[in-house]
Order: structure tokens, then C-alpha cells, then sequence
């Protein structure tokens, strides 16, 4: 469990006020100005060495990403983006940043900005958070007046309701004007990015945890989960918990002891747990049997198969119908697919059309291979991202469930007969 | 989409005011960013929707095609190419909600507004429901949203609640 004294967010649930003299009070804006007066090398090794990996979901690391950033400045100017479109279902973690830490994130965006070699920073926030967009404005605006931000303009920009856009490429779209469709890479943004320029996007968390890691140095964040899963993470306890919350806790926490002590407890108890989707609804579910003995790392959940990606736990007890639970993110992935990728915007839809039917019990038995093979089509498919997303939540349903499922079906089809043979008693009569 | 609506009187001050503030923040070979912020302001000055004078206006200010207008408008669930009643209310339905109720929710409103479609106009015309999409709040599920505002945590009775103070204020403004 986290020490107190290792928490970086210390004021995640919003009990202080986020006045900048409050969050100084609190250690924030202590170590930007000190940071930029070192070379950026130092800053991307120290970064690589602390072992932080991205918060956003895919889990790339931090420093590598930099490093394929021009080590010089050119003609063209570089950029960093800041992506607050947090979207993924399950998540929330990035709008308690932004409402109760933005000075951790406006510290952040100097200290990666001067690594970067960028001068401007833009932060892309859905559009939805509206209110979460107000307070960081605000909260710009009070860095300025009290010149903290070391000659860096950090500028906020709101989206207008995509999930999309919370794909790196397709915000860099959406910034430049146009509709948020994902580009084709390479090139990498970090050679051609926003306006044509070098750019680098990291997820709020990764950037709000970086003034905590340079004044504390990378040992010490290193020294917190084990290798290549290092660090603290903000996890987001959602669906039956009896207490739904976001946590800082260490990363590689056991699952069971993160819902025990933080949700307090799966609803009717951890024997009535039927499933926990643990890193936000792209990542395939976990079964109560996995869910035990997991830890929440990175390495621990592939191994089971599944993904930390943004560390959202979906935490569904055995009242769930996990059909339906399941029907119902694919059509989540169905309205939000951009359309640009046949095999996307036509399996989406194949997939979710499908779902509904196994939902309802009118799906034949080999409906569930026609999913399979559905999601397998579009998996790895298409430009981005978001063709695994649509199709991971299917494959771990039918790798832990299938045989649920087809007794469901079969169970369905007797149902469905003995009212045809009703029907043509009744006929005969 | 409608083709002859008049703009308010002040739309186009209003917006070149904006478009003023917002040249600096971006580069001059990325002045077509400011459509969405110009787009989002363009829609608040016409009262919850954006006529199509009100998006070929944001295209002539930002030299943009107007189709280039149009389909960053239609790709965006926020953006609307109708006019709206006064109010809206959405309900996220996305999983977590959705294991906390939110189809329930759903069906509340339905009936308490008298919307017999999935989503739709309100019977007294007063208020447009929809469903929407994870909201990114789902440690307070179930979630709804009454005209753009976050409420989470809601049962059935603050629902009530929160429909009913959107009939008053009908009452007041009409």
C-alpha cells in the first residue's frame, strides 16, 4: 500500500482549494524553476530512468517517447500537447487532476515543455468538461500573473464531443481545425506533428506526476512498484463497489486489496464478483477467478491477458447480465467509430448487431464464431487504435464466458421451441 | 438544417470579437483551429444550435470551405444542426452508469418528460433528452447531465427533482 509520505496527489478528492497559493502550500510550482536550468538530455534520462510509462492507456514509456523529439530546434517550432480528452468508459482520473491538481499538471507542462524544446503548450479537454476548462483557465491565468510558467505559453482548447479525439493523431487533427480522423503514421507526430512541426502528446496524469518525480528524483519513484512498472497510479473504481472512487495507490497493488480498501468491498461481497474490466472498456475482462491474485501493473494483467491500459476498474457482481454489459460498450464503439477504416466502421457495427442478438437469445450458436472472427478482422486492421478497442472487449468475453453463453443460447432455442410446438397445438386444435 | 435563419443582431461583433482574442494563440498557419472555439461560441449566441448562416460565417472568418465547417460540426456530438428547446438533459448510459442504473433512469425521464422515442423532444416542448456517452465522471454514477452541468450519484427521486426545476424555470421564462 502507499505511504502517505510517497503520494504525489495530494489532493485528488478535492478537500483544498486550488488557488495557486494553496497549491504552493501544498508543494506545487517548488521545482519548475530549478528544472529549467538544466539541459533537456538531463531531463529526458532522468524521466527514462524513473521508469514512467504512460498514464493514457498504452503504457509507452515517457522518456522514449521524448526521445524521439529533434535534439535541437530548427526552423520549425516544436510543440507539447497535453491530452485531457478522457473518454475511455470507466475513467475519470484526469478530471480530478484538472478540478482539484491543475498546478501539478501547468508544472508538469513547463518542465516537459523545456524538455521538449517547446515553447507553447496546447492542452485538448473534451469538450464536455466545461466547467473543468473554466477552473484550468483560471488557473493559467493566476501562473501568469504570478510569472511561474518560465516563459511558456500554455494555451487550453476544447473539444466538442468525440471519443476519437482522444487518439493522439486524431486530436492533432482536431486542434488543426479539422474533423478528428486518425492519420496514417509514420510519419511519428514527434517528426510530424501539430502544424507540421515536431510534437509530443502525453496523457494529463503523465505530465502531472513529472514536477513530483524531479523533486524527489527518479530513485524514488523508481523505487515504487517493481521494474518496468514503476511508479504511483491514480486508479478509478467504478460499476459495484460499495464506495466508487479514484485512488492514488502504488502501481502493481493487488486488485483484491484496491477494491477492498479504497471501494470498500464488491457489492455483496468478493464472492459475488462476477467480472472486473480493469483498465477502462478497451482492455478484455477479467473473471472473479483471475481476479484474486492479479496485481495491477502493466506486466501482471498482460500476462492474464489483459491490460492496465488507463487503469479504470469496472467492477461488475454477479447480478450482471455480461451479455448485455458486454452489448453494451459495442455499441458504445459502434456510435463512436470515426468511419474512416472499412474494417472498423463496418465490425463495429457487425459486432454490436451481433451482440444485441446473443443479447435478446435469437443468435445462433454459430453467431459466436461469426463474432470471433468478426473481431479478429477488424483487431490490427485499421489506422488506429480503436479497432483493438472495439474488439478486445468481445475476445474476453467469449474466452471466459463462451460456454455461459452458448448454455444461454441453447437454453434459449429450447425456450423457443416448445412455444413453436404450443404455437402448432394451438393451430391443430 | 435550416437555411434562411437569421443570426442575432450581435452575432457577427461577437464573433469577430473572439476571433480577435484568439489569433494569438495560434500560429498563423494554424488560424483554422479557432473553429472549434468559434463554433462552440456561435452556438451559445444562437441559442443551442447552429444555423447554417451561423457556420458559413465561421468559414468566411476563417477563409475555410463551408463543407470543411459543416463536417467538423456534424462529427461532434455536442454541436447541433437543429434548433433545440430550451433545455437539455443527457443521461450517460456507457457501462459504468449503466451497471448503476442509468437504463432505468432513462426510461424515468422518458416518461416523466413524456419522450416516447429512444431520445427526443420533451412533450411540453421544453426540453430535448438524450443519451450520452461516458461523460468521464463514473465514480458518480449514474450520471446525468442538465444542460451541459455534471450531476452524478442521482436516484430516481433527484431526477425528479432536478426535471422539475426545469418546468419552473419554463414557467418563469415564459
Amino acid at each position: 500500500m502507499l505511504a502517505p509520505k510517497d503520494r504525489i496527489f495530494t489532493n485528488l478528492s478535492g478537500e483544498g482549494d486550488v488557488s495557486l497559493a494553496s497549491a504552493r502550500a501544498r508543494g506545487d510550482w517548488q521545482t519548475a524553476a530549478g528544472v529549467v536550468t538544466k539541459e533537456s538530455a538531463w531531463l529526458i534520462d532522468t524521466v527514462k530512468e524513473s521508469g514512467l510509462r504512460g498514464r493514457g492507456g498504452a503504457g509507452f514509456p515517457t522518456g522514449i517517447k521524448w526521445s524521439f523529439m529533434p535534439k535541437t530546434r530548427g526552423a520549425r517550432p516544436h510543440y507539447l500537447v497535453v491530452n485531457a480528452d478522457e473518454g475511455e468508459p470507466g475513467t475519470c482520473k484526469d478530471r480530478d487532476i484538472l478540478r482539484y491538481e491543475p498546478h501539478k499538471l501547468l508544472e508538469g507542462c513547463v518542465i516537459a515543455a523545456h524538455a521538449l524544446l517547446a515553447e507553447v503548450v496546447y492542452i485538448y479537454i473534451r469538450g464536455e468538461f466545461a466547467e473543468e476548462a473554466r477552473l484550468l483557465e483560471e488557473a493559467i491565468a493566476q501562473c501568469q500573473q504570478a510569472d511561474v510558467l518560465c516563459g511558456v505559453a500554455i494555451h487550453v482548447h476544447r473539444g466538442a464531443g468525440a471519443y476519437i479525439c482522444g487518439e493522439e493523431t486524431a486530436l492533432l487533427e482536431s486542434l488543426e481545425g479539422r474533423k478528428g480522423m486518425p492519420r496514417l503514421k509514420p510519419p511519428f507526430p514527434a517528426a510530424v506533428g501539430l502544424y507540421g512541426c515536431p510534437t509530443t502528446i502525453n496523457n494529463v496524469e503523465t505530465i502531472a506526476v513529472l514536477p513530483a518525480i524531479m523533486a524527489r528524483g527518479a530513485k524514488w519513484f523508481a523505487g515504487l512498484g517493481r521494474k518496468n512498472n514503476e511508479g504511483t497510479k491514480i486508479f478509478c473504481l467504478s460499476g459495484h463497489v460499495n464506495k466508487p472512487c479514484n485512488v492514488e495507490e502504488e502501481m502493481g497493488i493487488p486488485m483484491r486489496e484496491l477494491i477492498d480498501k479504497h471501494g470498500g468491498g464488491v457489492c455483496g461481497g468478493w464472492d459475488n464478483l462476477l467480472a472486473v474490466i480493469p483498465g477502462g472498456s478497451s482492455v478484455p475482462l477479467l473473471p472473479a477467478s483471475l481476479c484474486a491474485d492479479v496485481c495491477m501493473d502493466f506486466d501482471a494483467l498482460r500476462e492474464q491477458g489483459s491490460g492496465l491500459g488507463t487503469g479504470a476498474l469496472i467492477v461488475m457482481d454477479k447480478r450482471t447480465d455480461i451479455v448485455a454489459a458486454i452489448a453494451q460498450l459495442s455499441a458504445f464503439y459502434k456510435r463512436e467509430s470515426c468511419g474512416q477504416c472499412t474494417p472498423c466502421r463496418e465490425g463495429s457495427g457487425w459486432i454490436m448487431r451481433t451482440m444485441q442478438r446473443l443479447v435478446r437469445g435469437d443468435a445462433a450458436l454459430a453467431d459466436l464464431d461469426l463474432l470471433e472472427s468478426v473481431a479478429h478482422q477488424v483487431e490490427g486492421h485499421t489506422i488506429c487504435a480503436f479497432g483493438e478497442a472495439a474488439a478486445w472487449p468481445i475476445q474476453g468475453l467469449l474466452r471466459h464466458f463462451r460456454s455461459d453463453i452458448e448454455e444461454r443460447l441453447r437454453q434459449a432455442h429450447r425456450h423457443q421451441k416448445t412455444a413453436e410446438v404450443q404455437d402448432n397445438d394451438a393451430y391443430s386444435n | 438544417m435550416s437555411e434562411n435563419q437569421q443570426l442575432p443582431e450581435s452575432f457577427a461583433t461577437e464573433l469577430e470579437s473572439l476571433y480577435r482574442r484568439l489569433q494569438p494563440k495560434y500560429p498563423s498557419v494554424g488560424q483554422n483551429s479557432a473553429v472549434l472555439p468559434l463554433l462552440h461560441h456561435a452556438q451559445q449566441l444562437c441559442g443551442g444550435w447552429l444555423p447554417k448562416a451561423a457556420m458559413d460565417h465561421v468559414a468566411r472568418l476563417l477563409d475555410m470551405a463551408p463543407i470543411r465547417v459543416y463536417e467538423v460540426v456534424t462529427f461532434h456530438t455536442m454541436f447541433h444542426t437543429k434548433p433545440m428547446p430550451k433545455h437539455c438533459v443527457g443521461v450517460c448510459t456507457s457501462l459504468p452508469c449503466w451497471l448503476r442504473g442509468a437504463d432505468k433512469l432513462m426510461a424515468h425521464c422518458r416518461a416523466r418528460l413524456g419522450v416516447r422515442h429512444e431520445e427526443g423532444i420533451s412533450a411540453d416542448d421544453n426540453v430535448y433528452l438524450m443519451e450520452q456517452e461516458c461523460l468521464g465522471a463514473c465514480v458518480d454514477a449514474p450520471l446525468v447531465t442538465v444542460d451541459g452541468v455534471y450531476h452524478g450519484r442521482l436516484d430516481e427521486e433527484a431526477v425528479d427533482k432536478l426535471l422539475r426545476s426545469l418546468r419552473e424555470d419554463n414557467h418563469v421564462g415564459s
